[in-house]
């Protein structure tokens, strides 16, 4: 079991050196096998500094989402941390602000108190019932820092 | 087995016994499931059959899980918390998630005296069937002489 969850989190750490602080890599995949990835960014500025990659699926489609954040910064530690994750309706793609998180499609959150190296993996699968726009967004919470991090896909849901 | 030796045996088992259960009464989980204004937890070191959750196919489920370490708790470095839903049995002796998992997450901490953490999810059940939902722990054991676990079943009619 332990070699499992290790492989969850372990698969994913050639990433780990990409971003200043926390490293994030988001990966969602469509039934037909297409996958798109991305990593960490930063906010502010809103939506961050990075074009969001598109994964297109049909209405009816089960999307596998999957990512692992690592706490790279060695000097970083926060009590009462955060990491949330949400799908929501967007009105067009590669919209910079967030929209109201309302009526989301998935989501989930985690507190903790946050130590260097710690490591979050999360992958869930999810139909996506409705036609539309969506951001799959991952993101860090009271960090303590004068920023946050995330990373962010968009959803064509046809 | 002579007399002495089994003096011996049961003075080491003594000896031995509160070290590698201490903190395991401290170490808690609390899991609990709600939808559509029910709601049902379970709790670590539960005893019987696991507590049954009753949804509705495509109702959104909403899962939240908190893990604490009592003040007197066993100071605990690099827990993974591994949480997951699947469907099956919750009774399953050890499930692991299969390739098909609807949730799966792992969180590695440390748990000193005091410390706790917590989760949550949202997501909606596809279909009817038995769905369970587990919070266990990997690398306790060494210290608390055992893995701490909470589980539910979903049972979807």
């Amino acid at each position: 079991m332990r070699r499992v969850i290790y492989g969850l989190l372990l698969a994913l750490l050639p990433a780990a050196a990409r971003a200043e602080h926390f490293d994030i890599k988001l990966t969602a995949t469509a039934p037909d096998g297409t996958s798109k990835e991305a990593f960490a960014d930063q906010t502010p500025p809103v939506g961050g500094l990075n074009p969001r990659p598109v994964l297109r699926a049909k209405a009816g489609d089960t999307i596998a989402f999957q990512f692992v954040m690592t706490n790279v910064y060695a000097h970083a530690s926060a009590r009462n941390a955060g990491v949330r994750f949400y799908i929501v309706r967007e009105p067009k793609l590669g919209q910079k602000a967030v929209p109201p998180l309302e009526n989301l499609a998935a989501d989930g959150s985690f507190t903790f108190d946050l130590k260097p190296k710690a490591k979050i993996g999360t992958k869930e699968r999810v139909v996506m019932a409705q036609p539309g726009f969506y951001l799959l967004r991952v993101e860090s919470q009271r960090t303590q820092r004068d920023h946050e991090h995330f990373a962010a896909i968009d959803l064509e849901i046809q | 087995m002579s007399g002495s030796y089994r003096v011996n045996a049961l003075a080491l088992s003594v000896l031995l016994g509160p070290c590698l259960g201490a903190g395991v009464n401290d170490f808690t989980i609390n899991l609990k499931v709600q939808s559509g204004g029910r709601q049902q937890t379970a709790m670590s070191g539960q005893a019987g059959a696991p507590p049954v959750f009753i949804a509705k196919a495509k109702e959104v489920v909403w899962v939240q899980w908190s893990v604490a370490n009592g003040a007197t708790g066993t100071p605990l470095s690099d827990i993974t918390l591994h949480v997951f839903m699947d469907r099956g049995d919750a009774r399953a002796a050890a499930p692991k998630p299969g390739p098909k998992a609807l949730y799966e997450s792992a969180l590695i901490q440390d748990f000193e005296p005091g410390v706790k953490s917590s989760g949550e999810f949202r997501i909606p059940v596809p279909e009817p069937g038995a769905y369970f939902v587990r919070v266990d722990t990997i690398g306790a054991a060494g210290k608390l002489g055992k893995e701490i676990e909470a589980v539910m079943q979903v049972s979807v009619p």
